[in-house]
């Protein structure tokens, strides 16, 4: 695996921030760095989703990508954050994880490029404290 | 009107001496012979880039098949097989007598850790750096579903259950063996709370499809339709694109059928998706018509030749329509069912007997 | 008035024991006892001096309630950073909602970086040079396996906002005394340091220390009696309290902020995380003198006083023996896991 320095530094404001582009006519939303709205037209804004939600359904999976066995076994979560929006992210420092279990965005490693490629970081959640 | 005239299918398994362009030759070669030259090719796979280093299969395939047909290439994840004859369909609507609808993958290649790794990228870039995999995905819906059907470990194991004793009977089908419910409950976790036997084999294959508009002895008609790719923003319990899709379709009932079940979990949703149980139900109806649910044992134990399986599956209903398949014998029709990660697209497939 | 506005910690929860060590290695179980330090915290697979930079310095953000876009200056201290080339601050100052519009620093002084930055950030802020700087300590410290230093070389970081606005601890005053001192390195491309074992002792951390609080103490005509808490830099739970008695400050004030004792050496945090316990329970008034310390050889002692607003901030992240008390231990073989210390696969 090679991890494109263009990918990770364009992808930052969602992986660092949890910010995403929502439309202000339609409310869309979207990932990424589009300017307006597909949909409407509208010139979209950035917005950043709560930091807190809860975790609606995980999973521990043992059989992980290559590039994943170093933090294996990965705890991967379906969360609900405060204001209703959904992630699908990591779960860190959890034992076993339950639903409903109220979590926390922290920033943490989520891939590294062999010894002398790049590091990935990106919010994972974790039990708030 | 669209017909399919003929098709083959390569064993589904291990095929290390083989390339994606060698199985595709060696099916689509006798059924190009059977039934004539093509006009156009539509070439299904995904995986093969990763496996080969190479992506250009469609344009050495066709000139080693020896045809000046026109070439596409349709890679839309592991519903690729089935996006390829929907666009067949659609190229032979707007005038093409022969269209040879062709799908042909690897994943055994390397070692099956990259065959995992490679296939997240079917999982959109901000829910997938972390390490997200298909079968977690699939996991995700399993634990929603189990919850909100309260359908036990034992119930899911089912699935499993009937898929291999489909396969029995299925030559080019790779899990010919039967498994017990035990065994299923019992086999390696994969992604909690899904097991290994929940899970499709690796596997290496390919399957060509001649759509015509030539009168033949099985009529061909799709429908498709997509929803979104993103899990967080799915209901993972149900498959909205399937439903979208079945509605344009506009059938009622169907002699059997072959769904999308990469996972069991996913074979259940498909079903009630489809209309074809109530939501939550569709263990039952499993259990009562186990021999026209995935008559060939499906992904589950034909196996899942990830960018080729959809066109297995048309392929498949046209053996049923035209010989019988496996235990299910003859029927007169059949539906095929292929998602692009687990309903983001499906890709609808109804065969008839004419 | 400069000095600090916010301050937060942070630790992995993971723990292994210095019995743990001990046993692999053959060596006496009671290494880690005579060091004071029976566990150590370690860094999880998926954290470095970075991911951890980044929590406490939110908590020291929120105690600081401050605006990110208004801090001028990221100053790290680290002696693990995950790059040798490509400085961690841009990574926090980014992540941390700073960036554009600030100074970002990686600082490499062995445990003292971070306080050198420290310096700075009171100068700069009192000068007016920038708003306010955020000031971070972070090290998954390194020591070589089967090394006297596995036993207290551990994982965490602590940060600090340093402001003229909202105040929590005002500076009195600080001092520096730094001397060439081959006491501890860590050659480049080296995976782990090296050191002159009772050498980094005396001529070292307790000269320097000494030195520098001394001048400190003459300086601002104080007496141990003045000073509520005492909060060196702490490489086991030995040396602080021998330096206390050489300076005649009594145990009590020292016992506080030794956070060594429970987690280990976090090496740029060291003294930091001492300090953010402090400031947890401290009461406006109180008189804190820190005083960090890096090999090769420096020391810093500063003297802060405590405000009113320390009351009204400190509910507002977790304190630090929130972390502290986090813990789940792991054996010595999930340990080499988790640092990288087993050779695998070379991609």
């Amino acid at each position: 695996m090679d991890i494109s320095p263009a990918r990770i530094w364009r992808e930052k404001p969602f992986s660092y921030r949890l910010e995403v582009l929502e439309c202000p006519k339609c409310k869309r939303r979207y990932v990424g760095n589009v300017e307006e709205c597909p949909k409407c037209g509208a010139k979209l804004e950035r917005k950043r989703l709560p930091r807190k939600g809860r975790v609606i359904a995980w999973t521990k999976v043992v059989q992980v990508p290559e590039f994943a066995e170093d933090f294996a076994p990965l705890y991967i979560g379906l969360i609900e954050l405060e204001d209703g929006s959904r992630v699908v992210a990591k779960l860190v420092d959890v034992v076993e994880p339950s639903d409903g279990m109220e979590v926390e965005a922290v920033l943490r490693r989520v891939r590294v490029d062999g010894q002398t490629g790049l590091i990935e970081y990106a919010l994972c959640f974790r039990p708030i404290l | 009107m669209v017909y399919v005239c003929g098709a083959k299918v390569y064993p589904v398994g291990r095929h290390y001496d083989k390339s994606v362009v060698d199985m595709a030759l060696e099916v689509s070669g006798p059924l190009v012979r059977e039934c004539g030259e093509p006009e156009a090719i539509v070439f299904a796979t995904y995986l093969s880039p990763f496996q080969e280093d190479f992506d250009n299969h469609a344009q050495l395939f066709a000139e080693y098949l020896g045809t000046d047909a026109e070439v596409y290439t349709v890679a839309s994840g592991d519903g690729s097989g089935g996006a390829a004859i929907s666009l067949g369909e659609k190229l032979v609507k707007a005038g093409y007598k022969r269209v040879l609808v062709v799908g042909s993958d690897k994943t055994n290649d390397f070692h099956s850790k990259h065959a995992v790794e490679q296939l997240t990228t079917l999982i959109a870039p901000y829910e997938r750096y972390y390490g997200t995999t298909y079968s977690s995905v699939h996991a995700l819906a399993a634990r929603l579903y189990m919850k909100r059907f309260n359908l036990s470990r034992e119930e899911l194991s089912q699935w499993a259950v009937v898929m291999h004793s489909n396969a029995i009977d299925v030559p080019h089908a790779q899990l010919r063996f039967p498994v017990k419910i035990e065994k299923v409950c019992s086999s390696n976790v994969i992604s909690e709370p899904l097991r290994l036997l929940d899970a499709h084999p690796f596997s290496d294959g390919a399957a060509a499809v001649m759509l015509t508009s030539e009168s033949s002895p099985v009529e061909l008609r799709t429908a498709s339709a997509s929803s979104k790719l993103t899990v967080a923003n799915r209901d993972l319990t149900f498959m909205d694109s399937t439903y979208k899709a079945m509605k344009k379709l506009g059938v009622d009932g169907v002699d059997a059928v072959e769904v999308h079940d990469a996972f069991s979990i996913a074979g259940l949703i498909a079903l009630e998706s489809l209309g074809l149980a109530e939501r939550g139900k569709a263990i039952e109806l499993l259990n009562e018509r186990p021999k026209e649910i995935n008559p060939s044992g499906g992904l589950k134990a034909r196996g899942h030749p990830i960018g080729a399986t959809g066109v297995y599956q048309v392929a498949e209903g046209f053996s049923a329509i035209t010989e019988g398949l496996g235990r299910l014998g003859k029927v007169s029709s059949f539906l095929t069912h292929s998602t692009n990660l687990m309903g983001a697209s499906t890709y609808l497939t109804y065969l008839k007997e004419v | 008035m400069v000095g600090i506005s916010g301050w937060g910690a942070y630790v992995p929860m993971y723990r292994v024991k210095g019995e743990d060590i001990a046993e692999h290695w053959g060596a006496d179980p009671t290494t880690c006892h005579s060091l004071g330090v029976p566990e150590k915290s370690v860094a999880g697979p998926e954290e470095d001096s970075v991911t951890m930079a980044w929590e406490a310095s939110q908590n020291a953000i929120a105690r600081a309630q401050i605006d990110p876009s208004k801090i001028g200056m990221v100053f790290i201290g680290s002696e693990s950073k995950p790059y040798a080339v490509k400085p961690s601050a841009t990574i926090l100052a980014d992540a941390l909602g700073i960036a554009p519009h600030t100074m970002a620093v990686d600082a490499e002084f062995a445990c003292r970086a971070g306080s050198e930055g420290l310096r700075h950030a009171l100068s700069m802020v009192d000068h007016g040079t920038v708003e306010a700087a955020l000031i971070i300590g972070s090290d998954t410290a390194q020591g070589a396996p089967g090394d006297v230093l596995e036993y207290t070389a551990a994982s965490g970081a602590a940060a600090f906002v340093v402001s003229k606005e909202n105040v929590v601890a005002k500076l009195i005053d600080a001092t520096t005394y730094v001397s060439d001192t081959p006491d501890f390195w860590r050659r480049d491309g080296s995976p782990y340091p090296r050191h002159g074992e009772g050498f980094t002792g005396e001529p070292a951390y307790f000269h320097h220390l000494v030195s520098a609080i001394k001048e400190l103490m003459e300086r601002n005509n104080i007496t141990p009696n003045d000073v509520t808490y005492f909060v060196p830099h702490q490489p086991n739970a030995r040396f602080p309290l021998k330096l206390a008695k050489m300076l005649k400050f009594p145990k009590e004030k020292v016992l506080p902020g030794l956070t060594t004792a429970k987690i280990g050496n976090t090496y740029n945090a060291s003294a930091f995380m001492g300090m953010t316990r402090v400031l947890d329970i401290a009461k406006p008034g109180d008189i804190i003198l820190m005083a960090p310390f890096g090999s090769g050889a420096g020391a810093d002692a500063y003297l802060f006083e405590v405000t009113d607003r320390i009351e009204e901030v400190k509910e507002l992240a977790p304190p630090t023996d929130a972390y502290l008390d986090r813990k789940i231990y792991i054996d010595y073989g999930m340990y080499l896991r988790f640092r990288n210390k087993i050779k695998k696969l070379v991609r």
